[in-house]
């Protein structure tokens, strides 16, 4: 028995001292499912998965971008922050001058910048033949020059950091780089882009390439120069006339268009194909579309534009807009003899009628094909308005004003948005799971920063409308811009600027209407005093006379002015770039606050 | 296991050879028979017949003979019995008092029968010494309080082996060495008592009843202590108190059942299978976890996984020298949870118990008609500039409707082609309340245990099974929970016994998935939305509600949890006192969880056929294991040198866990019937994962006690942590802590009647918390799956960001806790209270690092640089007394805390954030000065909050710094505008009352649980998420209408639903201008405030008389209601348990009532 306890003891002792002969070996656990930063980038297949984070952010107003998204109605509702489009209740804050300054945040963000930056710097540790990871490079400039084109448009002058830093870094307490010499960094960055990156449609336009960055680089040097060009006697302006810009944007469209990798859409449809190019699922055999967000409902990922959007809810497209299309003679409304202004009223039905094409296939009128339903027994096209079928239906949604017995269709101007809506209706029966893609760069933008580019520099020539404008008017049967044969419009919004630059201004915002560059636009043409700061955005004719529609002296909805008595309220000598947050200045005193602010 | 020591002290090495710790042992025997009498069967001596036949043997070898032939034992010194004489005996089947008298007879030994456990004592005293001239012999009688003589009284001269035992009658007779002899008299049950002899040669002896509590022996860190040794602040409860409340689930039971253990609901509240939120005394940590460390037997365990019937008791740990000894696994605080066990010798015993239970769901709220929703909706548009939801023919359907008029659910003549805009397009009246909840819904629980043991082994093996059906009426939810546990101990030798431990459980869930494909959680806040004008039937009778059509066919979401245990162990003691505990620990877990969603076919009124589930179906598996290892080794010496009691205890444990997933998904199904990867043909995403973490620790601990009367222990551990870098991995961990037991003091004695205990404990200590996540010194890639954007045909992989700045320096926040506590027992342990104060630092709290501009692009890390405090107090207050046959009790506990940050790198105090100072919970927001009432009325500029109009029926802000406008100024605690604290939303005073009856088998008692403070605040948030709230928000098609929310703004000329310009909502809108009226604001503050009856159970005992003719040992019948009456001044769309547990927004899963009946078996 003794014997037994001993050896026991002895056993169990030299059990503990094995334990005890504790190491760190025992607590030194590594990571089983992770990478660790040490060994990446060292192949060309890192860099593709480290660019391909970025993609989700090309939409950056879409706050979400989840599978889930678009419950707000999507990219297709951003024009609420101009003068294309209003809601009910409260104005755009901006617009209204409602704006202050943040405590932190609003904007002010360097997150993607220090992610491209982190990837761009870790370029030298690939082991691959360049050839196999120069696409993923070139779209990491890519994406330095987008995110900081973002910040540029919100607050002008911003730090310029070209590499991931870290806390004790020098440049975390820089002042603001000015915006000329910002705006050169993303040309270059675009450059480089171009140049790294495959010609031609890269993975049928879901990723970018050569072409998209040297459209994007239009769209970044038409901004730069117009906003240099109209800004050049304000607070706002930057160090040069725009020109150098100017000519940049028109070069790098130029290249673009002769690329031959580009078409504009059309079938020879004028009535269905502007309508079209909006609402499909896959862009794969669309020559216009350069590169676009993919939905597939056979993968899940999907969005709810239009469950959303479906009735109006409160939102509505602007008389503004709609003043915008010329008649089809390809005169203006007001000037047209085929257009009698007296005869509209408020169902946009003659406007859809007499108008541009485009404006049916952008606004919905009663003409227009609402829903497509293969299941429905009663036919399978319906339209917007259709007498027939019974009210508070999937099948009936007229858009209307504030008079109209419907209660869920009303919106606060009487137009209402067609464009990018979506007739297979079913898909937003099935769980509203829609999937048609949603366009972010399209050929269209390219011939139209180049006529800009162009008029604006004054060298446009009838060559240059032809192979830009006209084009596009092609498509929707529209006779063509004639330079020499401008007529006179009494709406032009600018009638201080050349007749080609009003005409080439109405071009690009009938063509690209809703597609989110309106604000953009009046920002960088200093246009907020001709548009913005004590009007208001009108409706439609209303004849009808109800007491509760506010209405303005000739009888256009005014929906919003009994809450803007004085008109939108935009400060001419603030509102054009955002404040920086309070933080940030108090972080770093080398930082200066926007001016008005 | 209390047996066994008694075995121990039999044994005849000690017994003879150790005398100096004799006095010691026999109180430790006396504590043993405490609770082996407890377990004695009353006729087991009438009962038991024995046979020996033995020769030429000493009598004590018959007396060894008798405790091995049957369950006798028998206490007695060797001097009481002439080891010298020889003796032979020869009986068939005689009953124990027969032989014994045959063995004694002519001797001068007496002996006395308690159950099984005989004390032989001498008919006279003999003195084992010679005479001497100062030596006095005193007699006497020794009684209990109600005049009865109590025979086997131990009575010791104090610091010698001297002693006697009292006899039949109680009476003694003891020769003492001197006037200034103590004597100890001592008995199990009873407080020992100490009297000088002085002058007196009769002394006459009231023993007074002990509460068990005082000596009962409670599980502490790595070992037990008697209770009233303890220095820390430990509070128990037991199996006895958990009995009382016969609910599923170990946190039901010990929620309110210890002060400052709080447990409150999760973001699931009462779904089944719910799990809740744990603290003990508050607040530890802001950024993570403040859940205690809960151990069952020793090892780290899912609490759910328990069956209740098993437990045999809790200890809860709640200051630094309670729980110090865990170190860095414990910083606020640890819950030991002990499992029941066998108990050697006991004979065979079988229980079975059950339990049924009928639930309700409680505190919903309440729809008004049709008519009145449609009229509210009208005027929420109206006021928006909108036109009426319903329009007037429609007004009129609903009319004509509740008029009996008209039988239609919604215009048969229009039918609707969209089963969601049913709400709008009908014209029913259903209170969905009652529709969307069932009628006593059925749970079920049964459990089944066997315990016994021989001499050497003891066993405890229980099965159990718990079956709760959910409170929806569709889509039937469900949780199931099967337990398998055994326990054995066996002896092997005299100095070495091993123990074998096996937990199996699974937990099954099985819920429909939410609506939409919405998470399930999203449930009850969809039902909302549905009105009572939502038709239920279609014109030719099918059901047309979309949420349930959604319940019952868009799938399920399942879960299927396997946790299995097994601890082996060994306890060594190969010299008394000093002991060594081994043993090793194996947690296998894994779990299965399910998920598929289908299509929903529901033709709507209009013929066409709607699919209200997704458009693709899809399957979701995920199955995780975990390996959790502990191995543990302490070794523990106890010795007393003349009232110098010392305990040291050394040991070490390490855990190492290691876990691993796999997560697949494959859409389009080929059969929505049999949901499985393999049976479907879509697209697939795969993912997985694993990882590890270890501790290591060294821990000791030393205690000290002179006479039980100063205490003082030290403890003391030394840790290291996987989730550390090299450098800061390794923590020292001490906490002291030191006890006085006044009444102990001889002065004390005259006051022993009224005040028997009074102790005073003071403890400091430091604790480590090692709940980040792991791997925060590591730079790595964080590469996903499943980029929100199709490249080609298929979401690929990506790197999610640039690696995080690293933080290499990262090491333990510290927690330090001082700790004061009085422990009181008044007329003789009738009234016990105690009162702990509290007061617990943190310190190198993780914060943010310090603030970098932005430009960064990344935040900085965190740093061990932020510090915050948790003050409170708690105590509890309990009455117990018997009077003859009636007993009753009464309790009373309160805790409360609250925590101050105080240091937070945040240095302009932005209120969005920590700060210095801050009392957290506090509640900012406007102070609200009534509605704006007419037109034109002069109010501040509030264009801050809304651009657009103001007008009658909107909120008007106080301008508490008088500049004329309603802002938030910079929102810094400097200038924060017209901002102030409202309130504080931590749960204050939480409190819990019980009282019990008993007579004569029947007993009675309730339980009531409550907070005393609480301001809660439904957030707005950005979206209308909080529609249960503020009803008439956001838009039309997120709005719902409760009673409570037809008390809204209305002008004096309203004649719909008529004027209400007192109202508590303000003028309601359909847009984003609703927000203007919801700032956060005094006006919605609410009070959170409750006491709930939590539990009123009245059992019946059957006469043991009447059972035991159907050798059944007891049967005990009850009934049982759960959450039976809530007192709150709450609004009546919240409970006040789900409210404030809620995510943020008003929808969780209600809790219910529950009254259920069971019966208790024991064979």
């Amino acid at each position: 028995m003794k014997k037994n306890k001993i050896t026991f003891y002895g056993l169990f002792a030299l059990l503990l001292l094995s334990i005890n002969a504790c190491n760190d070996d025992f607590l030194n656990r590594y990571p089983l499912d992770q990478i660790s930063s040490a060994i990446y980038f060292k192949h060309a297949s890192d860099f593709e998965l480290y660019a391909n984070q970025f993609y989700p952010s090309v939409f950056w107003d879409d706050a979400t971008g989840s599978t889930n998204e678009g419950w707000n109605g999507g990219i297709y509702n951003f024009e609420l922050n101009s003068d294309n489009m209003i809601k009910l209740g409260e104005p755009d804050s901006r617009l209204a001058g409602y704006n202050s300054v943040p405590s932190s945040g609003g904007g002010w963000d360097y997150t993607m910048i220090r992610d491209v930056n982190y990837g761009i710097a870790n370029k030298g540790k690939c082991e691959d033949d360049p050839s196999q990871y120069n696409q993923y490079l070139g779209e990491l400039y890519f994406f330095r020059a987008f995110a900081y084109f973002k910040l540029v448009r919100d607050f002008g002058d911003v730090p310029w950091v070209g590499k991931p830093l870290d806390p004790g870094s020098e440049e975390l307490y820089g002042p603001r780089t000015p915006r000329t010499e910002v705006v050169q960094h993303i040309i270059s960055d675009l450059d480089s882009a171009a140049l790294l990156m495959n010609s031609g449609k890269m993975e049928e336009g879901t990723r970018v390439s050569k072409e998209v960055a040297l459209a994007f680089k239009s769209r970044v040097a038409l901004y730069e120069g117009t906003w240099e060009k109209y800004h050049h006697d304000d607070v706002f302006k930057g160090s040069t006339d725009g020109a150098e810009f100017l000519k940049q944007a028109a070069d790098a469209a130029l290249a673009v268009m002769n690329s031959g990798v580009y078409t504009i859409y059309s079938t020879g449809n004028p009535t269905q194909d502007y309508f079209d190019l909006f609402v499909q699922t896959d862009y794969a055999g669309w020559d216009e579309v350069m590169l676009y967000k993919k939905y597939d409902r056979s993968i899940g990922f999907v969005h709810h534009h239009d469950v959303a959007s479906r009735y109006p809810y409160q939102k509505g497209l602007t008389r503004g807009l709609a003043v915008s299309y010329l008649s089809l003679d390809g005169q203006p409304r007001a000037v047209s003899p085929d257009f009698d202004e007296s005869q509209c009223d408020s169902t946009a039905t003659y406007e859809s009628r007499h108008l541009d094409p485009r404006f049916g296939q952008t606004f919905a009128s009663r003409d227009a094909v609402w829903a497509i339903d293969p299941g429905n027994p009663g036919g399978d096209t319906i339209y917007w308005y259709e007498p027939d079928v019974p009210p508070h239906s999937y099948m009936r949604c007229v858009p209307q004003i504030i008079d109209a017995a419907e209660g869920r269709g009303n919106t606060p101007t009487g137009y209402f948005r067609r464009k990018a809506f979506s007739p297979r209706m079913d898909i937003w029966k099935d769980w509203s799971d829609e999937d048609f893609g949603v366009i972010f760069i399209r050929y269209a933008e390219v011939l139209l920063n180049y006529a800009e580019a162009k008029a604006e520099l004054g060298t446009i020539t009838q060559g240059d409308v032809d192979k830009s404008i006209n084009i596009l008017r092609d498509r929707v049967a529209m006779p063509h811009l004639n330079i020499g044969g401008i007529v006179t419009d009494p709406n032009w919004d600018f009638p201080t600027l050349s007749p080609i630059i009003n005409e080439v201004r109405r071009e690009r915002r009938v063509e690209l209407a809703l597609e989110n560059f309106r604000l953009d636009d009046i920002l960088r043409w200093a246009a907020a005093d001709e548009l913005i700061t004590g009007k208001t955005f009108k409706g439609v004719l209303y004849k009808n006379g109800d007491s509760r529609v506010p209405v303005d002296a000739n009888g256009y909805v005014d929906r919003l002015r009994p809450q803007l008595p004085n008109g939108y309220g935009f400060q001419l000598d603030r509102d054009y770039l955002n404040p920086l947050p309070n933080d940030q200045l108090t972080l770093n005193s080398n930082l200066v606050q926007n001016p008005g602010w | 296991m209390k047996k066994n020591v008694i075995n121990h002290e039999r044994k005849k090495d000690y017994f003879l050879s150790l005398k100096t710790i004799r006095i010691m042992k026999l109180s430790v025997i006396l504590l043993t028979l405490t609770l082996a009498q407890a377990f004695a069967v009353k006729s087991y001596s009438q009962r038991t017949r024995i046979s020996l036949e033995m020769n030429d043997v000493m009598i004590k070898d018959v007396l060894s003979k008798i405790e091995k032939k049957s369950d006798f034992y028998f206490l007695y010194s060797p001097k009481m019995i002439d080891d010298t004489k020889k003796v032979n005996i020869s009986v068939k089947g005689a009953k124990i008092d027969k032989i014994l008298n045959e063995l004694f007879k002519g001797t001068n030994t007496d002996y006395v029968i308690f159950g099984k456990q005989i004390v032989i004592s001498n008919k006279t005293q003999i003195s084992p010494f010679s005479q001497d001239p100062k030596k006095i012999t005193i007699s006497g009688k020794v009684i209990d309080d109600r005049g009865n003589p109590i025979p086997g009284v131990n009575i010791v001269e104090k610091g010698t082996t001297n002693g006697t035992i009292t006899n039949n009658n109680g009476e003694y007779q003891l020769t003492v060495s001197g006037k200034e002899t103590v004597i100890d008299f001592s008995f199990i049950g009873y407080n020992t008592q100490e009297i000088t002899v002085g002058d007196q040669t009769v002394i006459n002896v009231t023993m007074i009843e002990s509460s068990i509590s005082l000596d009962e022996v409670v599980s502490v860190g790595y070992g037990t202590q008697k209770k009233v040794n303890l220095t820390g602040s430990v509070d128990v409860i037991s199996a006895k108190e958990m009995e009382s409340r016969p609910v599923a689930n170990v946190e039901q039971a010990l929620q309110g059942a210890s002060p400052n253990l709080n447990i409150t609901l999760s973001g699931n509240g009462g779904e089944p299978g719910a799990t809740m939120n744990w603290n003990i005394r508050g607040l530890g940590t802001l950024t993570g976890s403040n859940a205690p460390l809960i151990l069952v037997d020793g090892v780290a365990m899912d609490i759910n996984s328990i069956d209740p019937e098993t437990i045999e008791s809790v200890s809860v740990l709640k200051d630094a020298a309670a729980s110090a000894i865990y170190g860095s696994r414990a910083p606020f605080g640890v819950v030991l949870i002990t499992t029941k066990k066998g108990k050697k010798g006991e004979g065979f015993s079988l229980s079975y118990s059950n339990n049924f239970g009928f639930a309700n769901a409680i505190n919903l709220p309440q729809f008004p008609s049709s008519l009145e929703v449609a009229e509210a909706f009208n005027q929420a548009a109206a006021n928006t500039g909108a036109s009426p939801v319903f329009d007037d023919a429609h007004i009129q359907r609903i009319k004509d409707y509740l008029d009996g008029k008209i039988s239609e659910e919604y215009d048969y003549a229009n039918p609707y082609d969209n089963l969601e805009n049913g709400r709008w397009e009908g014209n029913a009246n259903y209170n969905w309340i009652d529709e969307f909840f069932k009628k006593n819904s059925l749970r079920q629980k049964h459990n089944i245990n066997l315990s016994g043991g021989s001499k050497s082994t003891s066993y405890y093996i229980s099965a159990g099974y718990y079956d709760q059906n959910g409170q929806y009426n569709w889509g039937d939810d469900s949780f199931k929970r099967y337990n398998l546990m055994a326990n054995v101990n066996s002896k092997i030798t005299n100095w070495l016994t091993f123990n074998f431990s096996t937990k199996y459980s699974k937990n099954k869930t099985d819920y429909p998935i939410g609506p939409w494909g919405k998470d399930r959680r999203n449930v009850y806040f969809e039902l909302m939305h549905y009105f009572p004008t939502q038709p239920w039937y279609a014109e030719d009778g099918h059901l047309i509600h979309p949420i349930a059509a959604n319940m019952e066919n868009a799938g399920r979401e399942r879960n299927d949890a396997n946790d299995l245990m097994m601890t082996i162990g060994a306890s060594i003691e190969p010299v008394k006192g000093w002991v060594t505990n081994v043993s090793y620990n194996y947690d296998y877990y894994s779990g299965v969880h399910t998920w598929f969603s289908k299509e929903v076919l529901v033709q709507t009124p209009a013929g066409n056929y709607q699919n209200l589930g997704p458009s693709l179906t899809r399957f979701k598996k995920d199955m995780n294991t975990s390996g959790y290892q502990v191995f543990n080794a302490t070794t523990s010496y106890n010795k007393d040198i003349n009232g110098h009691y010392f305990n040291l205890l050394l040991g070490y444990e390490q855990e190492i866990n290691n876990y691993t997933g796999l997560y697949g998904d494959k859409g389009n199904l080929l059969s929505s019937e049999v949901p499985a990867i393999s049976t479907a043909t879509g697209d697939v995403n795969i993912d997985d994962w694993a990882g590890h973490w270890a501790t290591q620790g060294v821990f000791g601990r030393l205690n000290y006690n002179y006479k039980e009367k100063y205490l003082f222990e030290f403890n003391a551990r030394y840790n290291g942590s996987s989730r550390f870098s090299q450098d800061h991995r390794w923590g020292f961990f001490p906490s002291a802590s030191v006890g006085y037991n006044i009444a102990k003091e001889g002065y004390w004695s005259g006051l022993v009647d009224f005040i028997n205990n009074f102790k005073l404990r003071a403890s400091y200590g430091s604790l480590g918390n090692q709940n980040v996540p792991n791997y925060l010194y590591l730079s790595t890639m964080d590469i996903r799956s499943q980029l929100e954007w199709i490249i080609g045909n298929s979401r690929p992989l990506y790197v999610n960001h640039a690696p995080n700045l690293i933080s290499p320096s990262l090491t333990w926040e510290t927690i330090t806790t001082m700790n004061l506590g009085v422990d009181l027992g008044f007329f003789r342990n009738r009234l016990n209270a105690t009162f702990d104060y509290y007061h617990r630092k943190t310190s190198d709290m993780f914060g943010p690092a310090e603030s970098l501009p932005e430009v960064l692009g990344t935040s900085a890390p965190q740093e061990n640089n932020a510090e915050m405090m948790t003050k409170g107090w708690e105590t509890s207050v309990q009455w117990k007394d018997r009077i003859n046959n009636f007993s009753y009790n009464f309790g009373f506990m309160l805790g409360d805390s609250k925590s101050e940050v105080l240091k937070y790198r945040n240095p302009d105090k932005w209120l969005g954030n920590w700060y210095e100072g801050q009392q957290v919970g506090e509640i900012w927001g406007y102070e609200t000065d009534g509605f704006i009432q007419t037109d034109g009325e002069s109010i501040p500029d509030q264009t801050y909050i809304w651009g657009g109009n103001w007008g009658p029926g909107d909120i008007k802000y106080k301008d508490q710094n008088d500049d004329g406008k309603i802002d938030e100024g910079a929102y810094t605690l400097e200038d924060h505008g017209d901002l102030k604290v409202l309130g504080n939303s931590l749960p204050r005073y939480n409190y819990s009352i019980s009282a019990g009856v008993s007579w004569k088998g029947i007993d009675l008692n309730m339980f009531w649980q409550g907070v005393g403070r609480r301001e809660f605040y439904k957030d707005m948030g950005a979206s209308w998420n909080s529609v249960v709230f503020y009803g008439l928000v956001g838009e039309e098609s997120q709005a719902s209408v409760f009673k409570q929310h037809l008390d809204y703004w209305r002008p004096a000329d309203d004649n719909v639903l008529g004027p209400n310009t007192n109202a508590y909502y303000a003028k309601p809108y359909f847009s984003d201008e609703t927000y203007k009226n919801y700032q956060t604001q005094s006006k919605y503050l609410l009070n959170a405030a409750y006491i709930r009856l939590k539990n009123v159970q009245l059992g019946y005992t059957l006469p043991v008389d009447l059972t035991k003719k159907a050798s059944i040992k007891k049967v005990r019948l009850y009934f049982s209601g759960e959450n039976l009456l809530t007192i709150t001044k709450l609004t009546k769309l919240f409970d006040p348990e789900t409210g404030p547990a809620s995510r943020g927004s008003g929808y969780i899963y209600p809790l219910s009532s529950v009254f259920s009946f069971g019966v208790n078996l024991t064979f």
